[in-house]
Protein backbone atom coordinates (compact mmCIF):
# COMPACT_ATOMS: atom_id res chain seq x y z
CA UNK A 1 0.00 0.00 0.00
CA UNK A 2 1.27 3.42 -0.87
CA UNK A 3 2.01 5.98 1.79
CA UNK A 4 -0.79 8.46 2.32
CA UNK A 5 1.04 11.44 0.88
CA UNK A 6 1.65 9.70 -2.41
CA UNK A 7 -2.06 9.56 -3.07
CA UNK A 8 -2.66 13.27 -2.61
CA UNK A 9 -3.64 14.62 -6.03
CA UNK A 10 -1.95 17.77 -7.17
CA UNK A 11 -4.30 20.57 -8.07
CA UNK A 12 -2.40 23.09 -10.14
CA UNK A 13 -2.82 26.46 -8.49
CA UNK A 14 -0.04 29.02 -8.69
CA UNK A 15 0.18 30.35 -5.24
CA UNK A 16 1.28 33.62 -3.73
CA UNK A 17 3.08 31.92 -0.82
CA UNK A 18 5.52 30.30 -3.18
CA UNK A 19 6.72 33.49 -4.73
CA UNK A 20 10.39 34.17 -5.01
CA UNK A 21 12.40 36.88 -3.39
CA UNK A 22 11.15 36.39 0.13
CA UNK A 23 13.59 36.06 2.99
CA UNK A 24 12.27 32.65 3.97
CA UNK A 25 11.72 31.41 0.44
CA UNK A 26 14.07 28.47 0.97
CA UNK A 27 11.33 26.92 3.03
CA UNK A 28 8.57 28.10 0.74
CA UNK A 29 5.87 25.57 -0.04
CA UNK A 30 5.67 24.94 -3.73
CA UNK A 31 2.86 22.43 -3.56
CA UNK A 32 -0.54 23.05 -4.99
CA UNK A 33 -3.35 23.95 -2.66
CA UNK A 34 -5.87 21.26 -1.72
CA UNK A 35 -8.46 23.99 -1.79
CA UNK A 36 -9.46 25.42 -5.13
CA UNK A 37 -10.44 29.04 -5.21
CA UNK A 38 -14.17 29.42 -4.84
CA UNK A 39 -14.72 25.75 -4.06
CA UNK A 40 -14.82 24.40 -0.57
CA UNK A 41 -15.90 20.82 -0.93
CA UNK A 42 -13.92 20.01 2.20
CA UNK A 43 -16.67 21.95 3.98
CA UNK A 44 -19.19 19.48 2.57
CA UNK A 45 -17.09 16.58 3.84
CA UNK A 46 -17.03 18.05 7.36
CA UNK A 47 -20.79 18.53 7.18
CA UNK A 48 -21.20 14.90 6.09
CA UNK A 49 -19.23 13.82 9.16
CA UNK A 50 -21.41 16.04 11.33
CA UNK A 51 -24.71 14.79 9.88
CA UNK A 52 -24.10 11.11 9.22
CA UNK A 53 -20.79 10.22 10.91
CA UNK A 54 -19.73 9.54 7.35
CA UNK A 55 -16.46 7.55 7.49
CA UNK A 56 -15.72 7.84 3.80
CA UNK A 57 -15.98 11.62 4.05
CA UNK A 58 -13.69 11.54 7.08
CA UNK A 59 -11.15 9.37 5.26
CA UNK A 60 -11.06 11.92 2.45
CA UNK A 61 -10.59 14.79 4.93
CA UNK A 62 -7.81 12.80 6.58
CA UNK A 63 -6.11 12.21 3.25
CA UNK A 64 -6.27 15.92 2.42
CA UNK A 65 -5.37 17.46 5.73
CA UNK A 66 -3.52 15.08 8.06
CA UNK A 67 -0.30 15.07 5.96
CA UNK A 68 -0.47 18.85 5.72
CA UNK A 69 -1.06 19.40 9.41
CA UNK A 70 1.97 17.20 10.04
CA UNK A 71 4.03 19.30 7.61
CA UNK A 72 2.73 22.50 9.18
CA UNK A 73 3.72 21.43 12.69
CA UNK A 74 7.14 20.17 11.56
CA UNK A 75 7.87 23.57 10.10
CA UNK A 76 7.66 25.12 13.55
CA UNK A 77 10.44 22.79 14.67
CA UNK A 78 8.58 19.78 16.07
CA UNK A 79 10.04 16.33 15.37
CA UNK A 80 8.15 14.10 12.91
CA UNK A 81 6.66 11.85 15.62
CA UNK A 82 5.27 14.77 17.58
CA UNK A 83 3.99 16.43 14.40
CA UNK A 84 2.24 13.20 13.48
CA UNK A 85 0.68 13.02 16.93
CA UNK A 86 -0.64 16.58 16.54
CA UNK A 87 -2.00 15.67 13.08
CA UNK A 88 -3.81 12.58 14.35
CA UNK A 89 -5.23 14.32 17.41
CA UNK A 90 -6.34 17.20 15.20
CA UNK A 91 -8.24 14.76 12.99
CA UNK A 92 -9.83 13.10 16.06
CA UNK A 93 -11.17 16.57 16.97
CA UNK A 94 -12.32 17.17 13.40
CA UNK A 95 -14.49 14.06 13.86
CA UNK A 96 -15.71 14.99 17.34
CA UNK A 97 -16.38 18.66 16.70
CA UNK A 98 -17.71 18.45 13.16
CA UNK A 99 -21.09 19.69 14.43
CA UNK A 100 -19.51 22.99 15.51
CA UNK A 101 -18.17 23.71 12.02
CA UNK A 102 -20.01 26.64 10.47
CA UNK A 103 -19.05 27.45 6.92
CA UNK A 104 -20.43 30.95 7.26
CA UNK A 105 -17.70 31.66 9.82
CA UNK A 106 -14.66 29.91 8.38
CA UNK A 107 -13.56 27.76 5.49
CA UNK A 108 -12.65 24.12 6.09
CA UNK A 109 -8.89 24.72 5.97
CA UNK A 110 -9.20 27.69 8.32
CA UNK A 111 -11.28 25.69 10.79
CA UNK A 112 -8.81 22.80 10.72
CA UNK A 113 -5.92 25.25 11.13
CA UNK A 114 -7.46 26.60 14.36
CA UNK A 115 -7.89 23.06 15.73
CA UNK A 116 -4.30 22.15 14.80
CA UNK A 117 -2.97 25.40 16.29
CA UNK A 118 -4.71 24.71 19.60
CA UNK A 119 -3.59 21.07 19.60
CA UNK A 120 -0.02 22.16 18.97
CA UNK A 121 -0.17 24.51 21.96
CA UNK A 122 -1.78 21.82 24.08
CA UNK A 123 0.71 19.05 23.25
CA UNK A 124 3.92 21.02 22.65
CA UNK A 125 3.64 23.84 25.14
CA UNK A 126 1.34 22.12 27.65
CA UNK A 127 -0.74 25.29 27.68
CA UNK A 128 -4.26 26.25 26.71
CA UNK A 129 -5.36 28.52 23.90
CA UNK A 130 -8.22 30.67 25.16
CA UNK A 131 -10.78 30.49 22.41
CA UNK A 132 -13.17 33.19 21.46
CA UNK A 133 -16.85 32.20 21.68
CA UNK A 134 -18.57 33.21 18.43
CA UNK A 135 -21.99 33.25 20.12
CA UNK A 136 -20.73 35.54 22.82
CA UNK A 137 -20.63 38.93 21.15
CA UNK A 138 -24.38 39.09 20.85
CA UNK A 139 -24.28 39.94 24.52
CA UNK A 140 -21.80 42.74 24.17
CA UNK A 141 -21.82 44.18 20.70
CA UNK A 142 -23.79 47.32 20.11
CA UNK A 143 -23.11 46.98 16.42
CA UNK A 144 -25.64 45.84 13.84
CA UNK A 145 -26.29 42.09 13.81
CA UNK A 146 -24.82 40.06 10.99
CA UNK A 147 -26.76 39.74 7.78
CA UNK A 148 -29.05 36.73 7.53
CA UNK A 149 -27.15 35.58 4.49
CA UNK A 150 -23.97 35.01 6.44
CA UNK A 151 -23.20 31.83 4.48
CA UNK A 152 -22.82 33.87 1.33
CA UNK A 153 -20.63 36.35 3.19
CA UNK A 154 -18.44 33.54 4.50
CA UNK A 155 -18.03 32.19 0.99
CA UNK A 156 -17.08 35.59 -0.34
CA UNK A 157 -14.53 36.10 2.41
CA UNK A 158 -12.85 32.80 1.53
CA UNK A 159 -12.79 33.59 -2.14
CA UNK A 160 -11.18 36.90 -1.38
CA UNK A 161 -8.39 35.61 0.83
CA UNK A 162 -6.36 34.62 -2.21
CA UNK A 163 -7.00 37.95 -3.87
CA UNK A 164 -6.30 39.80 -0.64
CA UNK A 165 -2.96 38.10 -0.16
CA UNK A 166 -1.80 39.30 -3.54
CA UNK A 167 -2.19 42.84 -2.25
CA UNK A 168 0.49 42.19 0.36
CA UNK A 169 4.12 43.17 -0.12
CA UNK A 170 6.85 40.48 0.12
CA UNK A 171 7.91 42.08 3.44
CA UNK A 172 4.44 41.70 4.86
CA UNK A 173 4.11 38.13 3.58
CA UNK A 174 7.43 37.20 5.20
CA UNK A 175 6.14 38.32 8.58
CA UNK A 176 2.91 36.32 8.22
CA UNK A 177 4.80 33.26 7.02
CA UNK A 178 7.17 33.38 9.97
CA UNK A 179 4.24 33.79 12.34
CA UNK A 180 2.19 30.91 11.00
CA UNK A 181 4.74 28.51 9.49
CA UNK A 182 7.48 28.92 12.04
CA UNK A 183 5.30 29.75 15.02
CA UNK A 184 7.15 32.92 15.91
CA UNK A 185 5.84 35.87 17.85
CA UNK A 186 6.24 39.36 16.40
CA UNK A 187 9.10 40.13 18.82
CA UNK A 188 11.01 36.98 17.81
CA UNK A 189 10.40 37.86 14.14
CA UNK A 190 11.86 41.33 14.73
CA UNK A 191 14.93 39.81 16.37
CA UNK A 192 15.51 37.26 13.62
CA UNK A 193 14.99 39.73 10.80
CA UNK A 194 17.19 42.23 12.68
CA UNK A 195 14.48 44.85 12.43
CA UNK A 196 13.29 47.37 14.99
CA UNK A 197 10.17 46.16 16.80
CA UNK A 198 8.28 49.20 15.49
CA UNK A 199 9.02 48.22 11.88
CA UNK A 200 7.58 44.74 12.38
CA UNK A 201 4.53 46.16 14.16
CA UNK A 202 3.84 48.57 11.33
CA UNK A 203 4.25 45.80 8.74
CA UNK A 204 1.64 43.76 10.59
CA UNK A 205 -0.65 46.77 10.85
CA UNK A 206 -0.32 47.53 7.13
CA UNK A 207 -0.79 43.88 6.18
CA UNK A 208 -3.97 43.74 8.23
CA UNK A 209 -5.38 46.91 6.76
CA UNK A 210 -4.70 45.64 3.22
CA UNK A 211 -6.30 42.29 4.02
CA UNK A 212 -9.28 44.07 5.53
CA UNK A 213 -9.64 46.36 2.55
CA UNK A 214 -9.39 43.56 0.00
CA UNK A 215 -11.84 41.36 1.85
CA UNK A 216 -14.40 44.09 2.25
CA UNK A 217 -14.25 45.38 -1.29
CA UNK A 218 -16.70 44.32 -3.97
CA UNK A 219 -16.10 40.93 -5.51
CA UNK A 220 -13.94 41.21 -8.64
CA UNK B 1 -16.40 51.00 17.59
CA UNK B 2 -13.72 50.33 20.19
CA UNK B 3 -11.54 53.40 20.67
CA UNK B 4 -8.54 51.52 22.07
CA UNK B 5 -8.49 48.20 20.16
CA UNK B 6 -5.93 45.43 20.51
CA UNK B 7 -2.73 46.30 18.63
CA UNK B 8 -2.35 44.38 15.34
CA UNK B 9 0.73 42.49 16.52
CA UNK B 10 -1.21 41.14 19.49
CA UNK B 11 -3.92 39.86 17.12
CA UNK B 12 -1.30 38.18 14.91
CA UNK B 13 0.39 36.51 17.89
CA UNK B 14 -3.05 35.36 19.04
CA UNK B 15 -3.99 33.97 15.61
CA UNK B 16 -0.64 32.19 15.18
CA UNK B 17 -0.89 30.70 18.66
CA UNK B 18 2.38 32.22 19.87
CA UNK B 19 0.81 34.47 22.49
CA UNK B 20 1.21 33.29 26.08
CA UNK B 21 -1.93 32.02 27.78
CA UNK B 22 -2.56 35.20 29.82
CA UNK B 23 -2.52 37.71 26.95
CA UNK B 24 -4.35 35.17 24.74
CA UNK B 25 -7.14 35.09 27.33
CA UNK B 26 -7.25 38.88 27.19
CA UNK B 27 -7.42 38.94 23.37
CA UNK B 28 -10.09 36.20 23.28
CA UNK B 29 -12.16 38.28 25.71
CA UNK B 30 -11.56 41.50 23.77
CA UNK B 31 -12.96 39.84 20.64
CA UNK B 32 -16.36 39.65 22.33
CA UNK B 33 -16.51 43.46 22.25
CA UNK B 34 -14.90 44.38 18.96
CA UNK B 35 -16.29 43.43 15.57
CA UNK B 36 -13.18 44.91 13.91
CA UNK B 37 -10.85 42.70 15.94
CA UNK B 38 -13.01 39.66 15.14
CA UNK B 39 -12.78 40.43 11.43
CA UNK B 40 -9.00 40.91 11.69
CA UNK B 41 -8.47 37.60 13.50
CA UNK B 42 -10.78 35.85 11.01
CA UNK B 43 -8.74 37.31 8.13
CA UNK B 44 -5.45 36.19 9.68
CA UNK B 45 -6.80 32.71 10.37
CA UNK B 46 -8.09 32.53 6.79
CA UNK B 47 -4.57 33.35 5.59
CA UNK B 48 -3.20 30.60 7.84
CA UNK B 49 -5.86 28.17 6.56
CA UNK B 50 -4.84 28.98 3.02
CA UNK B 51 -1.20 28.40 3.92
CA UNK B 52 -2.11 25.06 5.49
CA UNK B 53 -4.02 24.00 2.38
CA UNK B 54 -0.98 24.86 0.23
CA UNK B 55 1.51 22.91 2.36
CA UNK B 56 3.40 20.14 0.65
CA UNK B 57 2.10 16.97 2.29
CA UNK B 58 4.31 15.07 4.71
CA UNK B 59 4.31 11.31 4.59
CA UNK B 60 2.15 9.53 7.13
CA UNK B 61 2.39 5.82 7.85
CA UNK B 62 -0.08 3.65 5.95
CA UNK B 63 -1.98 2.81 9.10
CA UNK B 64 -2.34 6.43 10.29
CA UNK B 65 -5.98 6.68 9.26
CA UNK B 66 -6.83 3.30 10.79
CA UNK B 67 -5.11 4.28 14.03
CA UNK B 68 -6.96 7.58 14.16
CA UNK B 69 -10.28 5.82 13.59
CA UNK B 70 -9.35 3.38 16.36
CA UNK B 71 -8.83 6.33 18.73
CA UNK B 72 -12.19 7.74 17.71
CA UNK B 73 -13.86 4.40 18.43
CA UNK B 74 -11.98 3.80 21.66
CA UNK B 75 -12.97 7.02 23.39
CA UNK B 76 -16.64 7.80 23.67
CA UNK B 77 -17.49 11.29 22.53
CA UNK B 78 -17.43 13.64 25.48
CA UNK B 79 -18.22 17.29 25.89
CA UNK B 80 -15.36 19.13 24.17
CA UNK B 81 -14.95 21.66 26.96
CA UNK B 82 -16.51 22.03 30.35
CA UNK B 83 -19.46 24.38 30.11
CA UNK B 84 -18.57 27.85 31.31
CA UNK B 85 -19.76 28.70 34.79
CA UNK B 86 -23.08 30.47 34.65
CA UNK B 87 -22.78 32.07 38.07
CA UNK B 88 -20.20 34.55 36.71
CA UNK B 89 -22.78 37.34 36.80
CA UNK B 90 -23.46 36.72 40.48
CA UNK B 91 -19.78 36.35 41.39
CA UNK B 92 -18.34 39.22 39.34
CA UNK B 93 -21.39 41.49 39.36
CA UNK B 94 -21.22 42.12 35.62
CA UNK B 95 -21.48 40.11 32.40
CA UNK B 96 -18.08 38.79 31.30
CA UNK B 97 -17.07 37.10 28.02
CA UNK B 98 -17.17 33.28 27.81
CA UNK B 99 -13.38 32.74 27.77
CA UNK B 100 -13.13 34.51 31.13
CA UNK B 101 -16.04 32.56 32.58
CA UNK B 102 -14.14 29.38 31.79
CA UNK B 103 -11.22 30.62 33.90
CA UNK B 104 -13.24 31.69 36.93
CA UNK B 105 -12.20 29.29 39.70
CA UNK B 106 -14.70 27.38 41.85
CA UNK B 107 -15.84 29.50 44.81
CA UNK B 108 -14.30 32.69 43.41
CA UNK B 109 -15.18 35.93 45.18
CA UNK B 110 -13.88 39.49 45.31
CA UNK B 111 -11.08 39.93 47.81
CA UNK B 112 -9.86 43.24 49.16
CA UNK B 113 -6.34 44.02 47.94
CA UNK B 114 -3.79 46.39 49.43
CA UNK B 115 -4.26 49.72 47.71
CA UNK B 116 -8.04 49.97 48.03
CA UNK B 117 -9.34 47.80 45.22
CA UNK B 118 -10.70 44.26 44.95
CA UNK B 119 -9.39 41.33 42.97
CA UNK B 120 -10.07 37.77 41.84
CA UNK B 121 -7.06 35.84 40.61
CA UNK B 122 -7.60 33.60 37.56
CA UNK B 123 -5.44 30.47 37.60
CA UNK B 124 -3.39 29.91 34.41
CA UNK B 125 -1.52 26.80 33.30
CA UNK B 126 1.28 28.98 31.98
CA UNK B 127 2.49 31.21 34.80
CA UNK B 128 4.69 33.57 32.78
CA UNK B 129 1.80 36.00 33.22
CA UNK B 130 -0.63 36.63 36.03
CA UNK B 131 -4.31 37.21 35.18
CA UNK B 132 -6.46 39.07 37.67
CA UNK B 133 -9.93 40.58 37.66
CA UNK B 134 -9.75 43.99 39.32
CA UNK B 135 -12.66 46.06 40.64
CA UNK B 136 -12.19 49.73 41.44
CA UNK B 137 -14.97 51.60 43.24
CA UNK B 138 -16.47 54.62 41.44
CA UNK B 139 -13.98 57.46 41.47
CA UNK B 140 -11.34 55.31 43.18
CA UNK B 141 -8.16 54.00 41.63
CA UNK B 142 -5.16 51.76 41.82
CA UNK B 143 -1.92 52.93 43.39
CA UNK B 144 0.47 54.50 40.87
CA UNK B 145 2.65 51.71 39.57
CA UNK B 146 5.28 50.78 37.03
CA UNK B 147 5.85 47.38 35.45
CA UNK B 148 8.85 45.14 35.17
CA UNK B 149 7.24 43.64 32.06
CA UNK B 150 4.23 44.16 29.82
CA UNK B 151 0.83 44.75 31.33
CA UNK B 152 -2.45 44.57 29.40
CA UNK B 153 -5.76 45.77 30.79
CA UNK B 154 -9.17 45.03 29.26
CA UNK B 155 -12.14 47.03 30.55
CA UNK B 156 -15.13 44.76 31.29
CA UNK B 157 -17.45 47.30 32.92
CA UNK B 158 -17.36 51.04 33.56
CA UNK B 159 -14.30 52.98 32.48
CA UNK B 160 -11.08 54.50 33.76
CA UNK B 161 -8.49 57.15 33.01
CA UNK B 162 -4.81 56.72 33.83
CA UNK B 163 -3.21 60.03 32.91
CA UNK B 164 -2.31 58.70 29.44
CA UNK B 165 -5.78 58.00 28.09
CA UNK B 166 -9.42 57.11 28.74
CA UNK B 167 -10.59 53.53 28.51
CA UNK B 168 -14.16 52.27 28.14
CA UNK B 169 -15.74 48.84 28.08
CA UNK B 170 -13.97 46.63 25.53
CA UNK B 171 -10.89 48.88 25.35
CA UNK B 172 -7.37 47.54 25.83
CA UNK B 173 -4.73 49.56 27.68
CA UNK B 174 -1.13 48.46 27.01
CA UNK B 175 1.57 49.47 29.49
CA UNK B 176 5.24 48.59 29.13
CA UNK B 177 8.04 49.05 31.68
CA UNK B 178 8.57 52.67 30.63
CA UNK B 179 5.06 53.64 31.69
CA UNK B 180 4.04 54.70 35.15
CA UNK B 181 0.31 54.99 35.40
CA UNK B 182 -2.42 55.46 37.97
CA UNK B 183 -5.77 54.17 36.75
CA UNK B 184 -8.79 55.92 38.31
CA UNK B 185 -12.35 54.67 37.74
CA UNK B 186 -15.01 56.98 36.35
CA UNK B 187 -17.03 58.80 39.00
CA UNK B 188 -20.43 57.38 38.13
CA UNK B 189 -19.80 53.63 38.42
CA UNK B 190 -17.33 50.97 39.54
CA UNK B 191 -14.83 49.75 36.96
CA UNK B 192 -14.11 46.04 36.40
CA UNK B 193 -11.03 45.07 34.38
CA UNK B 194 -9.02 42.04 33.41
CA UNK B 195 -5.36 42.77 34.11
CA UNK B 196 -2.70 40.50 32.60
CA UNK B 197 0.80 41.31 33.82
CA UNK B 198 4.06 39.72 32.79
CA UNK B 199 6.23 40.21 35.83
CA UNK B 200 6.07 41.71 39.30
CA UNK B 201 4.41 45.12 39.44
CA UNK B 202 6.32 47.74 41.47
CA UNK B 203 4.35 50.43 43.23
CA UNK B 204 5.80 53.90 42.92
CA UNK B 205 5.23 56.93 45.11
CA UNK B 206 6.03 57.09 48.83
CA UNK B 207 3.08 55.09 50.17
CA UNK B 208 3.17 52.72 47.28
CA UNK B 209 6.80 51.87 47.97
CA UNK B 210 5.89 51.06 51.56
CA UNK B 211 3.33 48.54 50.24
CA UNK B 212 5.75 46.74 47.89
CA UNK B 213 6.96 44.19 50.45
CA UNK B 214 3.35 43.11 51.01
CA UNK B 215 2.55 42.46 47.36
CA UNK B 216 2.46 38.82 46.43
CA UNK B 217 3.20 39.61 42.79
Amino acid sequence: MLAVAARVPAIPFPHVWGRAGSVVSDTAPVAASVVQPGVDDSAELIEAVARRRDRAAFAELFRRFAPRVKAFVMRSGADPDMAQEVAQETMVLVWRRAETFDRSRAGAATWIFTIARNKRIDLLRKATHADFDPEDYVLFSTEAPESADSAAIGREVRERVGVAMQQLTPDQIDVLRMAFFQEKSHSVIAKEMKLPLGTVKSRIRLALSRLREAMQSEAP
Amino acid sequence: MIRNPAPSELLLDYASGTLAEGPALLVASHLAYSEEARADVAALEAVAGDMLASMPAEVLPDDALARTLARIDAEPASAPTSPPKDDAMRVVGTAIPTPLRRYLPEGAHWQAALGGFEEIELPLRDNSYRATLIRMAAGRGLPAHRHAGSEYTLVLAGGFSDGHGRFDRGDICVADPSVEHKPVADHDQPCVCLVVAEAPVRLTGFFGRLLNPFLKR
